[in-house]
């Protein structure tokens, strides 16, 4: 029977995840980049057609296929099969700057959050402006923040960034359920329920390099109110 | 031998719960638990051929006088007396009165944890004949027949008396019940069991023990006197047995699965859990566990098993203080159990402890603002008691902190504890206005209501707990 107890924060290592769905044109360049600050580097893949997991394999990164339910379902299986106590999501567009992870972890291991999220508003972004659905993406996005501040009685900048440190037992503990990238919001909602510490650090988001969203804001928008609303009125 | 196994009542009318470790008012969960060491050691005599019968007082609303004049009926040729620290006085008080009326032809046996530990004292009162030290069931069998056979009781393992010269003698220590389905299933049919009802919904429970003995050493804890530090469990088929008789036989459908720590073989969990679905037992329970031994799947396999509340001795909010006592524990570790058994849907209560050794104002404002972080449902804010059997007793002797030699303080809404840094009364102080601050916030009132009380009859037995529970508070 194990009767020690855990060491403390400092030392505790880095496990990457790198969700992909058809990421060819960008996924080395962002394994590369990722590559010194990880302990352990996996690609999870939502069942990519095009050469994404070839490439990855290439590059000699842990390559794991998912259900390919949707990205949800990626962040979820990531947090299982880390082995590591801290779990950072990446984006595998190119979109995220991957030296800013040490950014991320240090509020974990210096014991001063659970959860950190590079922050678009702090730190700024190429892609929120460009036209209408941007437009609409950026206040929806705005007014859950608002919203979850006000409710959970915190502040934060940005709470739908993907590019997060995560503590991976406080990640297992919320029991996450999305399948989409709702999960994203939910993962703070629930964390913020449940007393988890949650923070955000200025990291600059660049315009993705190649590859498409596969976000599409006319037609999830509904999905995301919706949980939103759940959350607010959920009694735990 | 006819024997009485005996819980007598308070003097002050207050009702205390008397079941080996835990030592408490009613009032402090609105319940009286099913008294499973004296029913089950009940059983256990009369099955070898004893008569056998049981008083628990406090449950019953049982008097002094009632009790007295009842035993003069019954003529016991030995009374077990269930003992704790805070009711010492009056169970010896008890055992004088029973000597006394019976012409001294009574034997009295005391059991308990404080007996286990403070035997020399106790037996020097020359109204008690005999202290069991540690798990009574066996020792208990064996001293009545020993007695009766009128053999040598010093080979009855696990007592301590007094011998025809005066002189203390203890035998050879009782080995731990190894395989615990030679225990028999408690016979409910001893008491009354409509006295034992669940604070929110008034319904009837019975404690149901699953598993005995921790490995762990918390500086402030006792139970190890009682079931000792190496961990035994009855089988699974055992417990299905048990609870399907509780089911038909007494109608009962909520338990209390009774154990220093349920969770600490997750496969023995997982099967028994596997064991009641299939069973198709329709039952409602709650149990305990560390949070160290908490993950998802076993949260998930008990709250569909029937398991609606889990309970986790989080002790404290400061890291240190947890490395302190010996807790093994850390404050991340607190905070996922919670999360994970509160997002498998079950309710979570917490047991809080403040006034250790080293606290201070800043120490406790620590805990109630980690406390209040969590997603809690229920909450437990207790003073540190050096009961006797702990590492904190025999520090708080060495260090001359005890306020007080009277047992009846030694209570979990009153310190007995005064440090240099922070004395007993102001934890006590602090300790109130934090289980004021917890229970009146009316979002905490309405979410519990919400969550247990389904009909008016409900609404009726909970108002009438709350008299009983703001004295305790």
């Amino acid at each position: 029977m194990d009767l020690t107890v855990k060491d403390s924060r400092i030392n505790w290592k880095v496990t990457v995840i790198v969700p992909t769905l058809d990421e060819e044109e960008t996924i080395a360049e962002v394994l590369e980049q990722v590559k010194p600050y990880a302990d352990e580097l996996i690609v999870i893949d939502g069942k990519s057609e095009d050469r994404t997991k070839l490439i990855a394999n290439e590059a000699g990164v842990k390559v794991v296929t998912d259900n390919g339910m949707g990205k949800g379902s990626a962040i979820r299986l990531g947090l299982q099969i880390a082995s590591n106590p801290i779990v950072v999501f990446i984006d595998a567009d190119g979109s995220h700057e991957a030296s800013d992870i040490p950014k991320l972890l240090a509020p974990i291991r210096q014991n001063q959050a659970d959860i950190v999220i590079g922050s678009r508003m702090t730190g700024g972004s190429d892609e929120l402006f460009y036209d209408a659905a941007e437009l609409i993406r950026l206040t929806g996005s705005m007014l859950i923040n608002l919203t979850i501040n006000y409710r959970w009685n915190v502040r934060l900048s940005d709470t739908q960034n993907g590019y997060r440190a995560v503590v991976r037992d406080a990640g297992l503990a919320l029991n996450m359920v999305e399948n989409s990238t709702t999960i994203e919001q939910e993962m703070v909602m629930k964390a913020l329920t449940c007393g988890y510490r949650v923070a955000n650090v200025p990291s600059h988001e660049y315009r993705r390099k190649g590859g498409k969203s596969k976000v599409i804001v006319s037609k999830v928008w509904v999905k995301y109110l919706l949980n939103v609303i759940r959350h607010l009125v959920r009694q735990t | 031998m006819n024997i009485l196994i005996l819980n007598p009542p308070q003097r002050d009318n207050i009702i205390m719960v008397k079941e080996g470790r835990c030592m408490q008012r009613k009032g402090a969960w609105g319940y009286i638990m099913s008294p499973i060491t004296i029913v089950t050691m009940g059983t256990l005599l009369r099955n070898n051929g004893h008569i056998v019968t049981i008083k628990d007082c406090p449950a019953s609303g049982t008097s002094f006088s009632e009790m007295l004049a009842s035993i003069a009926l019954i003529a016991p040729d030995i009374v077990y007396i269930n003992t704790s620290t805070p009711t010492i006085d009056d169970d010896i008080y008890a055992a004088k009165c029973i000597k006394k009326q019976n012409n001294h032809s009574a034997i009295i046996v005391l059991f308990g944890i404080h007996p286990s530990c403070q035997y020399p004292t106790l037996l020097t009162e020359n109204c008690v004949d005999f202290c069991i030290i540690g798990e009574p069931e066996y020792t208990a069998l064996d001293l009545a027949a020993s007695i009766k056979l009128k053999s040598n009781l010093n080979s009855v393992a696990g007592i301590a008396f007094l011998d025809n010269s005066e002189k203390l003698v203890v035998t050879t220590a009782r080995e731990p019940i190894i395989n615990m389905d030679n225990l028999p299933m408690p016979d409910w049919s001893f008491i009354d069991t409509g006295n034992y009802r669940l604070p929110l919904n008034n319904e009837k429970f019975l404690l149901v023990n699953t598993n005995r003995g921790c490995p762990y050493r918390c500086t402030f804890c006792n139970a190890y006197v009682y079931y000792g530090r190496t961990p035994r469990r009855r089988s699974v088929a055992t417990i299905i047995q048990e609870l399907k008789n509780n089911v038909e036989l007494f109608g009962i459908t909520n338990f209390m699965f009774w154990a220093e720590e349920f969770i600490l073989d997750k496969k023995f969990v997982l099967e028994l859990c596997h064991a009641i679905i299939n069973a198709g037992l329709s039952i409602k329970w709650v149990c305990n566990s560390r949070v160290d031994a908490v993950d998802p799947e076993t949260m998930t396999a008990i709250r569909r098993a029937g398991c609606w509340n889990i309970a986790f001795g989080i002790e404290s909010g400061n890291q240190s203080i947890l490395n302190m006592i010996n807790k093994k524990i850390t404050l991340d570790q607190i905070r996922h159990a919670v999360s994970i058994a509160k997002n498998a849907g079950l309710q979570v209560t917490g047991h809080v402890i403040i006034g250790f050794p080293n606290e201070t104002r800043e120490t406790i404002s620590n805990t109630e603002q980690f406390v209040k972080s969590l997603a809690l449902d229920f909450v437990q804010y207790y003073c540190a008691i050096p009961y006797p059997g702990t590492q904190l007793y025999t520090d708080a002797i060495n260090n001359n902190w005890l306020t007080t030699t009277d047992w009846r303080q030694f209570e979990h809404n009153i310190s007995v504890l005064n440090y240099p840094q922070i004395k007993a009364k102001e934890i006590m102080k602090i300790r109130r206005q934090l289980m004021l601050k917890w229970y009146l916030s009316p979002k905490k009132v309405i979410n519990t209501l919400i969550n247990n009380i389904s009909q008016p009859s409900d609404l009726f037995a909970f108002i009438s707990k709350i008299p009983g529970f703001l004295r305790w508070i």
